[in-house]
């Protein structure tokens, strides 16, 4: 594999996180405009804990992740009792508010003769903990996507779990998840920690692989990206907001001939979709249908045998 | 005996329209009571109001001697009063055991699935038959019966339900109100509120008969079922020999 590919399967690695972010959220009927904060944070916190103060890059990404987390729970306690179109006008507000705060924060440490931190809108240079350590683009790209199947392992555990039927419920109706006993203010909390803290790992390893971020990178156009990426591949699966990034990506960004076209033809291609498959590709019901579809085949293969 | 339920003066009103106008009602332990009375007359707005729905505007609701009415609902079905709403509202898009597995928060935990349901295979044979479909494709009685069963997967100590048989054929209604005897036969205590006056007459112990927002007639369902003054302000006709309630 040559480095271009090499950064595009890595660029789709990192974006899937804050994708896989925003779709928990939609899952739980919360529209965020702010997932992009989340990834922010989680870059910075990693960033610094491996450039500025030498701790190990699991160190950093475990920080990162906490980070985001604790921070979108605090945001989740204030904002989530809002509920609906005032959620996510706050989400917005609070991740513009992010930006702004990283592009004037100038929180500097000496390491080694030279000053390394965030340094305002000049960006945080110099997180090069894996180029001190030989490791090479491929080998990144291997953890990347090693702790990507580890959060789809995750989410596929919460889908098949009571906890998932109750994210569910909460983005279909509200008043009854009440009625069945669910603390539905304290579970959207754990959501929004949950998505906060996933695309906290995107951040992490983001600031590792370009070693270098700056507040510009977390725009409010990532966030509007990340959820967009959920209403095209689907809401029914994890798999879905996957096969977004990947159209996006992977292809859009990939195929050289629509250089320059690509949000046009991205933006065509998300208002075709919600006209027409307005939960995505893989919505609640295909992905029924292909478990059925699944588990036929497998009882069909038994039965042959 | 104490009540188990006790409901006082309570008061209930949307966007400053009185909707309940200070009932009190009990019910006691092993009791089935019903809420009869016209579309309108207050009926939900009283079980929204006890299972912490809709907050009271002035009253007091009592649950096994403790305060429940500033309590937020889900904090009411753990305490374990559950409403059966309206409507077989189900959730659609889960399956019929996810629909099942949310109710059930005294006996999995977090990450816990709970297939074991023998008392439920014996009450909605036909559901158990079907708990990986998806329960928007299931009929308006089917539909019904999960209502039902999920409200039993809470453990309830008492069963709100909220006008159990509407829109189903007779034959299907009757269904339902069999299995309400049969939860009575195993010790379930119920609120019933019913639109089917004779129906909900023939299950209940007790029953109140509210109107606009009062209860205008309570008493043993037995007696009620024979009283004059039901026929004429339930039907609205007042005959001429039939002195009225006031």
């Amino acid at each position: 594999m040559d480095g271009y590919v090499i950064t595009v399967l890595s660029n789709i690695g990192m974006i899937s996180f804050i994708a896989l972010s925003a779709y928990l959220l939609l899952v739980t009927g919360e529209i965020s405009f702010g997932q992009q904060a989340y990834f922010g944070l989680g870059a910075y916190a990693a960033g610094a804990a491996t450039a500025m103060f030498g701790l190990p890059i699991w160190a950093g990404i475990l920080i990162g992740v906490g980070a985001a987390a604790l921070v979108a729970m605090v945001v989740g306690a204030l904002t989530l009792r809002l509920g609906g179109l005032y959620f996510s006008i706050s989400t917005l507000a609070f991740a513009e508010m992010v930006r702004l705060i990283l592009l004037t924060a100038e929180v500097q440490v000496e390491v080694d003769g030279e000053m390394v931190g965030p340094d305002g809108a000049n960006g945080f240079h110099d997180i090069r903990w894996m180029f001190e350590r030989d490791i090479s683009l491929a080998e990144f790209m291997l953890i990347i996507y090693c702790l990507l199947a580890l959060v789809l392992i995750v989410l596929a555990l919460v889908e098949r779990s009571r906890l998932g039927s109750v994210f569910r419920m909460l983005g279909s109706d509200d008043l009854l998840a009440e009625m069945q006993g669910i603390n539905t203010v304290r579970y959207r909390i754990l959501a929004a920690g949950m998505a906060g803290g996933i695309a906290g790992i995107g951040g992490s390893l983001y600031a590792h692989f370009t070693t270098y971020v700056e507040p510009q990178f977390f725009n409010v156009m990532l966030g509007v990206h990340a959820l967009a990426y959920g209403l095209i591949g689907g809401l029914g699966t994890a798999f879905g907001p996957l096969i977004g990034v990947a159209i996006d990506i992977g292809f859009l960004e990939a195929v050289r001939f629509i250089q320059g076209y690509r949000m046009i033809v991205f933006g065509g291609l998300v208002a075709v979709l919600l006209i027409f498959m307005p939960r995505g590709i893989l919505d609640e019901d295909r992905v029924h249908r292909l478990k059925g579809w699944f588990s036929r085949r497998r009882h069909a293969g038994t039965r042959g045998n | 005996m104490a009540p188990m339920l006790e409901v006082r003066q309570l008061t209930v009103s949307y966007g400053g329209v009185r909707a309940i106008d200070g009932i009190s009602l009990t019910v006691h332990s092993g009791e089935i009571v019903s809420i009869v009375g016209m579309n309108g007359a207050g009926k939900t707005s009283i079980l929204n109001a006890i299972s912490g729905m809709v907050p009271p505007d002035s009253g007091e609701i009592t649950f096994e001697g403790e305060s429940i009415g500033s309590l937020p609902a889900h904090a009411v079905v753990a305490r374990g009063i559950v409403q059966v709403p309206e409507g077989r509202l189900i959730f659609g898009t889960l399956s019929v055991e996810e629909n099942l597995r949310v109710a059930a928060h005294k006996r999995s935990g977090f990450m816990l699935r709970s297939r074991d349901r023998p008392h439920l295979r014996q009450l909605f044979p036909t559901l158990t038959d079907k708990l990986e479909r998806p329960a928007a494709g299931l009929s308006g009685g089917e539909a019904q019966m999960l209502a039902l069963a999920r409200g039993l997967e809470s453990e309830p100590r008492l069963l709100l339900l909220d006008e159990p048989s509407l829109g189903l054929s007779p034959k299907l209604s009757l269904g339902v109100f069999d299995l309400i005897r049969q939860l009575r036969d195993q010790g379930l205590t119920m609120l019933l509120v019913e639109q089917n006056l004779r129906r909900a007459l023939m299950v209940a112990d007790r029953a109140y008969v509210l109107e606009s927002g009062r209860i205008t007639l309570q008493g043993p369902a037995s007696e009620l079922m024979l009283d004059d003054r039901l026929v004429s302000n339930y039907l609205g006709v007042s005959l001429p020999e039939t002195p009225t309630s006031d």
